[in-house]
């Protein structure tokens, strides 16, 4: 089937299989920054914002999502403009093999635009679905703290 | 055989003809049934376009709408009612990008071993609105032992009624977004310290859902703060299926030691 997709704010006309899963259809249209992980909504690395809420796209059906807005990691910013979840992940060593890192910074993103100083338990709770084998967990809390606290400043020197 | 299709209606009548016409699946979230193979239908009915994402307040009645997510339903309930049933037990379900997915009506429809809900649903003694062939409302008991009532049926909302009750969710698992293998559900209703109706569920049995009359019996009348666990702990006789990964004995202590724990807690510190 052929429908539009919105992704990264851009709509695009896109054939995907009729019970193919989000993940493989943004994999296979060059979104290669949505991991495939465990396929099975446990480990959080092909997180991706659908209207703005953070969910597993190896649980969608592509089909289900047509004309819905679609938010890869690349989408809030790259290698050469990083946001500033990204370069605090950066800073804080936060990123190892950095195949949960997208998720992460995904699920903060969505965590610190509606709660932009949130505790531990929060960050621990926004993150309750992605796993990391690599670092374990406290440079990434960490990251997400410095990530607020930077948003914080540039939201002040804004206003 | 027929061309696998997806149908995405606009109203409610239409999403019934379509049902009627065709073997179609619903699609609510679609977290289940994306690990199924879906042979044997025509395809699926898309349902986002039905307006069935909803909370609403009705005098003494909460009524939810089928493509209400965990999440949403946990932001509609926790400000108002911090220690509903409902808000304990989702707002730990799973994880945060699976609670963004699942729905209510999928949930029911598919009730999994496992469920942190359908504990929930049958302690509040919740209703089942469907719309199509089997139109009307269902106690959630009748619901779920009738499978046919789900026959070219949409499920398009659940109601139960708005008590001021206390309430305490245990879920049994390893590490916090496990699935979990049993889950306890106490809902009191209490007047001047005094317990006047106890609903208890189990959920993960091996009649996949145990309802634990005796504890239940044993608890009206009683003092709120003068519980004696261990007494309600032998109360509690469940089983559960046996299985090279499970050791029962353990899960029938464990049953029996955190539905009494649950029990004293929702009594005593349940808001």
């Amino acid at each position: 089937m052929k429908a539009n997709l919105k992704i990264n704010g851009k709509i695009t006309e896109i054939e995907f299989s009729v019970k193919e899963r989000l993940l493989h259809t943004l994999r296979d249209h060059g979104h290669k920054e949505v991991k495939s992980g465990c396929e099975e909504g446990e480990c959080g690395a092909c997180l991706v914002l659908l209207n703005g809420r953070p969910v597993n796209s190896c649980l969608i059906f592509t089909a289900s999502v047509i004309n819905e807005s679609i938010l890869t990691v690349k989408g809030i910013g790259d290698l050469h403009e990083p946001h500033i979840i990204q370069q605090a992940f950066a800073d804080c060593g936060a990123v190892q093999c950095g195949f949960c890192t997208p998720g992460m910074v995904l699920a903060a993103y969505a965590l610190l635009r509606d709660n932009p100083d949130p505790d531990e338990r929060q960050i621990k709770t926004a993150l309750s679905g992605n796993l990391c084998r690599c670092t374990g967990y406290i440079k990434i809390i960490e990251a997400v703290r410095v990530a607020a606290q930077r948003l914080q400043k540039e939201d002040k020197n804004e206003t | 055989m027929t061309k696998f299709t997806w149908f995405y209606p606009k109203s409610l009548s239409e999403a019934c003809s379509l049902l009627r016409e065709k073997n179609l699946t619903p699609h609510g979230g679609g977290t289940e049934l994306i690990k199924r193979t879906l042979s044997g239908t025509d395809g699926m009915m898309s349902l986002k376009y039905l307006d069935l994402n909803y909370i609403k307040r009705q005098e003494d009645l909460i009524e939810i709408g089928s493509m209400t997510t965990y999440a949403d339903i946990v932001a509609g309930l926790k400000p108002e009612f911090p220690g509903h049933v409902l808000v304990r037990s989702l707002e730990h379900a799973a994880n945060t990008p699976c609670r963004n997915r699942i729905t209510l009506g999928g949930s029911i429809a598919f009730v999994p071993r496992w469920s942190d809900l359908i504990g929930p649903l049958l302690a509040l003694d919740a209703h089942v609105c469907l719309k199509g062939v089997h139109d009307g409302e269902y106690p959630i008991s009748q619901f779920l032992k009738h499978a046919a009532l789900k026959e070219r049926s949409l499920i398009t909302a659940v109601k139960f009624k708005n008590t001021d009750h206390r309430s305490a969710h245990y879920r049994e698992v390893k590490t916090h977004n496990d699935m979990p293998v049993f889950t306890v559900t106490v809902l009191l209703e209490i007047g001047k310290d005094r317990i006047n109706k106890a609903r208890i569920f189990l959920a993960g049995t091996a009649e996949r859902i145990s309802r634990l009359k005796e504890p239940e019996e044993y608890l009206e009348g009683k003092d709120r703060y003068g519980l004696d666990e261990n007494e309600i702990r032998d109360l509690v006789n469940v089983e559960f299926k046996s299985s090279k990964l499970k050791d029962i004995e353990y899960l029938r202590q464990k049953a029996k030691t955190e539905t009494g724990r649950m029990i004293v807690v929702a009594a005593e510190n349940g808001v």
